[in-house]
């Protein structure tokens, strides 16, 4: 590249340095200090924070609820996402016309422009306990004791992976949508004259074509699913018993609750680790089978 | 030509940055000393929130040359912010912070509040805000409350009560309000007999406070002043183990048991208790003053009050505080705003609105409805029997005392182990 253009990446530069270098940097440096926040003293404690971290059942526990969050926010939805995607264009589009597949497209991608504050009211009325809609209807089909969704440590983590499924489901699918629009129809025909069957179809001609989209899905899904923040506030606040607990809300426990600066600012780093380690494996991934393609 | 190019793009870019810098730092520009700002989370509509619009009338009338900014944010948003917002370069000349070891007390003992009580004395604050109303306002230097410097100054109190339900308490054949503990447990026996749900009530981590009113509702009424105040006050070592902590710990685990509180509560807000009460699934709501202008409002239904029958000492304390951050610019301004939030004038605002206002005058309260609910308030204060709320002595008590409500609701945790683990958190949290 000529040496001119460089400057081109001053203000992303800039930007970058100033949003997320120096504060990571900082983070980093916190990390190694017991610090109450505020101004008060810092103190040393070495990697203190770090061998505490890891004789933590919490952190552990927050940890394991991360592999669900990534199932319910990348697994399932990219899942049902493409074959919601390949239903609406290949079906739904032909049989109805391309304005009703538009339509459900729109309805299945609300969630995702809902505020997560109002997403998380209405779940947690849908899955009240004695008026909820959800136990209503098992009510009304005879269930006389339904289940307590978000009070049952045993069930908690499942509704809201339920609820994660409702927000994320969208976003895949109007990628996935996007991306079948490249198609020739063409091809589905010349397929169906062969004899290919829809799953068929589905096999050879829709997953290979959205295979780019894939990979951009599942990397920044799983960022979002191993930061998944703001659901567990509203819905659950950790609980119930720590059943829901998860890194970033644990961070924010420390940070804010506990006045364990240092210590919030460990789990932080050691995510933001997690983070672009997997960030770095997908990536990576991703260009091995760029070059086999 | 080139590098004439470089010079004057890094030029152009120096003079953005140092635009940028006098923009971040100057706040209110060359009228520094003439803003004056105010930050605070009361909703204008609540009774404290229509008070302090009168505050901000006389305030304006009285400097007539001073912008006010009077900024709304949320309890949250403060409380998380509360640290970063008072130690930076542009801090509000005055703000409204939540009470507590864990809250007002770290940001005294952290330094980024200015102590007050000099203001107190030169004003005569401490006439108006005595007894309990006062224990909050004041830290030591570990942070504590109780004793210390005063770092804040509350303008209202709080008490919690069962509000209830006429028609229900009438079906299941109680003629008369119960009078101690064990008439209320025979009350609330009927109630089951007639198939309610006695108390309308949650145990969600986010929001579900109910249980935890509940259980320290129990402990406060079979326990004595100094008991409350070596624990409130870490003032001696306290033993969970026995005395009202433990016989508090255990009727509370029998009523969750005799399902007088209902069920599924782990799942449950404070939002969905009050509309449970509200929509009548329920005869009785425990909260405080907070739902009071609610209640009345949206009831469809008889209802009435009170305090819980028999106990020594109520759930309650002072309002959230005002405070001044260290590093305030207009810190005499921010005097005479706290002034003025205590003068009759705007205290008696308050009192009409069933505010329960810490220096209003009672007798003065028109409506005989809101004129008895404040008359058992300064009742309460008056015997000196409010016990606080039980999260206020250690960091992360609130987080750690719901955990253990929701396994106690979903009988997941005896009594006994819930009082092993408080005995743990308690002592640790304390030392630190």
């Amino acid at each position: 590249m000529k040496r001119g253009y460089w400057w081109y990446l001053l203000p992303i530069g800039l930007g970058f340095t100033a949003v997320v270098a120096v504060p990571f940097a900082a983070n980093v440096v916190l990390s190694f200090f017991r610090w109450k926040g505020g101004i008060a003293p810092l103190h040393w404690n070495g990697l203190g924070n770090y061998s505490d971290l890891l004789h933590d059942a919490n952190f552990w526990l927050s940890f394991r609820n991360s592999v669900f969050m990534i199932v319910a926010i990348v697994v399932i939805p990219t899942g049902l996402g493409i074959l919601l995607a390949a239903t609406l264009v290949d079906y739904l589009g032909k049989r109805f016309g391309a304005r009703a597949a538009s339509f459900l497209r729109a309805t299945y991608y609300l969630p995702q422009i809902l505020p997560i504050a109002v997403a998380g009211f209405i779940w947690s009325w849908i899955l009240d306990p004695g008026s909820g809609s959800i136990n209503t209807f098992l009510r009304s089909v005879g269930v006389s004791d339904p289940p307590d969704w978000l009070g049952s440590p045993n069930l908690a983590l499942y509704s809201v992976m339920l609820m994660l499924v409702w927000l994320q489901l969208g976003y895949p699918l109007v990628i996935f949508m996007a991306a079948l629009s490249r198609v020739d129809p063409e091809l589905y025909e010349a397929a169906a004259i062969d004899g290919a069957g829809w799953w068929r179809q589905f096999g050879a001609i829709t997953l290979p074509t959205v295979r780019p989209e894939i990979f951009i899905v599942v990397l920044t899904a799983t960022v979002a699913a191993l930061k998944v923040f703001a659901p567990i506030l509203i819905l659950t606040g950790g609980g119930p018993e720590g059943s829901t607990l998860v890194p970033s809300y644990y961070a924010y426990r420390n940070f804010f609750e506990l006045s364990q600066v240092g210590y919030g600012s460990t789990i932080a780093t050691v995510m933001s680790v997690v983070i672009f380690g997997v960030a770095a494996v997908l990536l990576g991934w991703q260009r091995r089978s760029e070059r086999r393609a | 030509m080139k590098a004439t190019l470089k010079a004057r793009i890094a030029a152009g870019l120096a003079v953005v940055l140092l635009a940028g810098a006098a923009g971040c730092g100057g706040g209110s520009g060359g009228e520094a000393g003439k803003t004056f700002k105010i930050v605070q989370y009361e909703t204008p509509s609540t009774a404290q929130g229509q008070g302090w619009q009168k505050a901000l009338e006389i305030f304006k009338a009285k400097h007539p040359d001073v912008k006010v900014e009077f900024q709304q944010t949320s309890f949250d948003a403060f409380r998380q912010n509360a640290k970063i917002t008072l130690s930076g370069n542009d801090v509000p000349d005055v703000v409204e912070f939540n009470k507590g070891n864990a809250d007002g007390g770290q940001l005294a003992a952290q330094g980024l509040l200015e102590p007050l009580t000099d203001q107190v004395t030169k004003y005569g604050w401490d006439k108006k805000v005595t007894g309990s109303m006062a224990a909050f306002a004041k830290y030591d230097e570990n942070g504590h409350a109780g004793s210390g410097d005063w770092y804040g100054v509350p303008n209202i109190g709080e008490y919690v009560m069962f509000y209830y339900d006429k028609a229900k308490f009438q079906q299941a054949g109680i003629t008369k309000l119960p009078t101690t503990l064990a008439e209320f447990e025979a009350a609330m026996d009927k109630l089951k007999a007639a198939g309610q749900i006695p108390i309308s009530s949650s145990a969600n981590t986010s929001q579900g406070f109910n249980q935890m009113w509940i259980w320290y509702s129990l402990v406060s009424a079979l326990a004595t002043r100094q008991q409350v105040d070596d624990f409130m006050f870490v003032k001696a070592p306290v033993d969970f183990h026995s005395g009202p902590w433990k016989d508090g710990a255990d009727k509370f685990q029998q009523w969750i048991d005799k399902g007088y509180v209902g069920d599924k509560l782990g799942g449950l807000s404070f939002e969905q208790a009050t509309v449970n009460f509200l929509s009548g699934k329920t005869a009785m709501l425990i909260w405080n003053n907070g739902e009071f202008a609610r209640i009345r409002k949206d009831a469809k239904f008889g209802w009435g009050y009170f305090t819980l029958p028999g106990a020594q000492l109520s759930m309650g304390s002072s309002g959230h505080l005002w405070g001044v951050p260290a590093k305030a610019k207009n810190k005499d301004l921010a005097y005479d705003w706290i002034n003025t939030t205590l003068s009759p004038e705007v205290q008696n605002v308050i009192g009409q609105q069933g505010g329960l206002p810490l220096a209003g005058d009672t007798a003065k309260i028109t409506d005989p409805v809101t004129r008895q609910f404040t008359e058992r308030f300064d009742q309460l204060v008056k015997a000196d029997t409010l016990s606080f709320y039980p999260d206020y002595p250690v960091p992360g008590f609130l987080d750690f005392i719901q955990t253990h409500m929701q396994a106690m609701s979903n009988r997941n945790e005896t009594a006994a182990q819930y009082l092993d683990a408080l005995q743990k958190f308690y002592d640790d949290g304390t030392k630190r």
